[in-house]
């Protein structure tokens, strides 16, 4: 890529230590730690949409919050346009990532009326002259598609679709470059989510904005973004154009995720690949490759050496954290043999 | 064709409640024959819990219900308040973690129906248990028996429940969006076990979601609810390749899917219903665009196209025919 990211994280990293007793520390119990991210790099160009996708507790959402400056990463920074942004950030970069969260029924204050709400933001960032403050805040409502009649109600008198667009309007009454949004139709209804996700669509074409769409539901990155990052137990397993890996997925986790996704459009799929046993216990991670126990092709080289994000030998765009997402198995690594556990 | 396990006719339930009475279940009519699974769609507040609640003999005390419900041709009572659950039947709910006793060993658990219900002694019940523990895929049930549920894993609690689900020898399972709380690898073990379990012991199921992919995945009938009635039925390949009515085909269109591209989304406008409306027309007219006059008067309930497929729609045959799937396919 020749165009300078706008957002770039480098090697972010995330330890969440557990809370110790008197009694853990008088008995000298070790401290638990939990990774929740590990070595997590990549860039996002202006205009572009990434997906970041994988399943619950691989570490998306933590991953979200270190960038809006949420969470101070253990290690590793967030890049915006070439300059470092700490955790504690000026107004002014504040501004410039914005994040929409999961649940629009808890991400309101329900003692404030809607109109309120936006004009507080507006106030606070001093984003327009204190007179066009409720002019704005209305013209923010439009924005995402809401009348301005909704400025005067609280979040209890809106459904779950109208909360995520207001939402949504208070993200973007800042002005961000950047939006990041963590599951933003996972709680909507079927017949609503396509509102939501058609508007951030539109958005980001009429303002030229930077998405990040962290989600759980492939489908749903499949249809918003042009990249996707695949995330496994705190880093990132696989990142590819998004036609790129869906249709021709390295890693096999990304495979067995896309087979074990349900389609309307895959009659039976008894044949599909899937694979067994959970996702392990975060805070007692396998050696070698963290995804080897579930993994079908795994060898004993992938149970001691862990493999790193590469890219490919002919592009250098697309990569994948597995010895042999572009390599075939070599002769003197034979594959695991597994309990009973994982076969299923 | 063999006889329906379950037979439902012209189910109505009705709640109390202070703004007025809720007419959750409104004149639902199916059948599911043993072995197989039938499925229900339907968004938030569309009524699909209180019908299965009403099938599992569970209604709260202040509904009343109408219609009838038989299990294996006999009829159920349908009276709300504290009736007994009915034989036969099972169900799974959606939180795998919150169903489950957590001070009870999960081997006790599910050997409970078959010591108290089945009058096995302590020793064949906990054999019974590790039986069905082992047929649900529950890898070593030995050490596992004396876990507690909050040892195990999201899944291995679902595998749990479905043991439990199964150990009262059901006739049919309930299943309230089972894999709706599981991560999407582990969603597919679970519903790759369903069909086996229905393959297996020739339980019928009754799958309900909002899910429409996973009712692909897993059903050969399914019925689309809306504000408390079907609005269409009828074979798998029909209703989501040549949906007959206007919610059908909207949902089709609205949901994004993973084996589709940027194919764009068309979103239903409008809101879910309230179910504590009165007054006749079509349910799903206030969103519809091919909404007549005569919409807006008389019942809507399902009428058979053929013998694969029923819809509520009167204007059914003018629906273009080629449901976004269907297009899909072809190109």
């Amino acid at each position: 890529m020749t165009v300078p990211p706008i957002l770039e994280a480098r090697g972010l990293a995330k330890v969440f230590s557990s809370r110790r007793s008197v009694g853990d520390v008088i008995f000298r119990r070790p401290t638990e730690e939990l990774q929740a991210l590990e070595n997590v790099s990549f860039q996002v160009v202006r205009g572009e949409s990434l997906g970041i996708v994988g399943e619950s507790g691989c570490g998306k959402s933590t991953l979200a919050r270190c960038l809006v400056g949420l969470y101070p990463p253990t290690s590793g920074k967030t890049v915006y346009e070439g300059r470092e942004f700490e955790t504690k950030r000026a107004l002014s970069d504040r501004k410039k990532i914005q994040i929409v969260f999961q649940d629009p029924y808890s991400s309101l204050n329900a003692r404030m009326t809607i109109g309120q709400a936006l004009r507080e933001v507006l106030r606070v960032h001093r984003v327009v002259a204190s007179e066009r403050v409720a002019a704005r805040a209305v013209e923010l409502l439009a924005l995402v598609g809401l009348d301005s009649q909704i400025a005067n109600v609280y979040p209890r008198q809106l459904s779950g679709g109208q909360r995520q667009r207001v939402n949504i309007a208070r993200a973007l009454a800042v002005e961000p470059e950047v939006l990041i949004a963590d599951e933003p139709v996972s709680a909507l209804d079927v017949s609503i989510q396509a509102i939501v996700l058609n508007l951030l669509a539109s958005l980001r074409e009429q303002l030229g904005l930077t998405l990040i769409l962290i989600a759980h539901d492939l489908s749903v990155v499949r249809y918003l973004c042009d990249r996707v990052a695949v995330m496994y137990m705190g880093r990132i397993v696989e990142i590819a154009a998004t036609e790129e890996l869906f249709e021709d997925p390295r890693h096999p986790y990304t495979q067995a995720l896309l087979a074990a996704a349900p389609s309307l459009e895959r009659k039976s799929r008894e044949d599909a690949r899937s694979i067994g046993g959970d996702p392990p216990s975060p805070f007692d991670l396998p050696e070698g490759c963290p995804f080897h126990p579930r993994c079908p092709v795994a060898t004993d080289h992938c149970a001691t050496v862990r493999p790193p994000l590469e890219s490919g030998p002919s592009d250098s765009v697309r990569r994948a954290a597995c010895h042999y997402a572009w390599a075939p198995v070599a002769a003197h690594h034979k594959p695991l043999t597994r309990g009973e556990e994982n076969l299923r | 064709m063999t006889a329906p396990v379950l037979q439902v006719r012209d189910l109505q339930v009705r709640m109390s409640s202070p703004r007025g009475v809720v007419h959750a279940v409104r004149g639902v009519s199916f059948d599911v024959e043993a072995g197989h699974t039938h499925g229900i769609v339907g968004e938030s507040g569309s009524g699909k819990t209180t019908l299965l609640r009403a099938i599992l003999g569970l209604l709260p005390g202040n509904a009343t219900a109408g219609g009838t419900i038989s299990v294996s041709g006999r009829s159920i009572p349908l009276a709300g308040g504290r009736s007994k659950a009915v034989d036969g039947v099972s169900i799974v709910f959606q939180e795998p973690m919150t169903a489950l006793n957590p001070v009870v060993r999960v081997g006790l658990q599910i050997s409970e129906a078959p010591r108290f219900k089945l009058g096995l002694g302590r020793r064949a019940a906990r054999d019974r248990a590790l039986e069905l523990m082992r047929q649900v895929g529950i890898p070593d049930p030995g050490r596992r028996f004396d876990a507690y549920p909050h040892e195990l894993s999201g899944g291995l609690s679902q595998r749990v429940l479905i043991a439990i689900a199964l150990s009262a020898e059901p006739k049919i399972i309930l299943c309230d969006e089972p894999t709706t709380a599981l991560d999407v690898t582990v969603q597919d073990q679970i519903l790759k076990l369903f069909r086996r379990i229905s393959e297996e012991t020739g339980v019928a199921i009754v799958y309900v979601t909002h899910d429409l992919a996973v009712v692909a995945q897993t059903c050969r009938t399914v019925s689309v609810m809306y504000a408390g009635q079907f609005l269409e039925s009828g074979t798998m390949e029909a209703v989501f390749g040549r949906p007959r009515h206007p919610y059908t085909l909207g949902l089709l269109g609205a949901v994004p899917d993973v084996s589709r591209g940027r194919t764009p989304l068309v979103a239903i406008p409008g809101s879910p219903p309230d179910l504590v409306r009165t007054g006749e027309g079509c349910p799903f007219l206030p969103r519809c665009s091919y909404a007549l006059d005569e919409c807006a008067h008389g019942v809507f309930s399902l009428r058979d196209l053929n013998h694969h497929q029923s819809t509520a729609c009167i204007r059914s045959d003018s629906l273009s025919g080629a449901a976004p799937v269907a297009e899909a396919e072809a190109s």
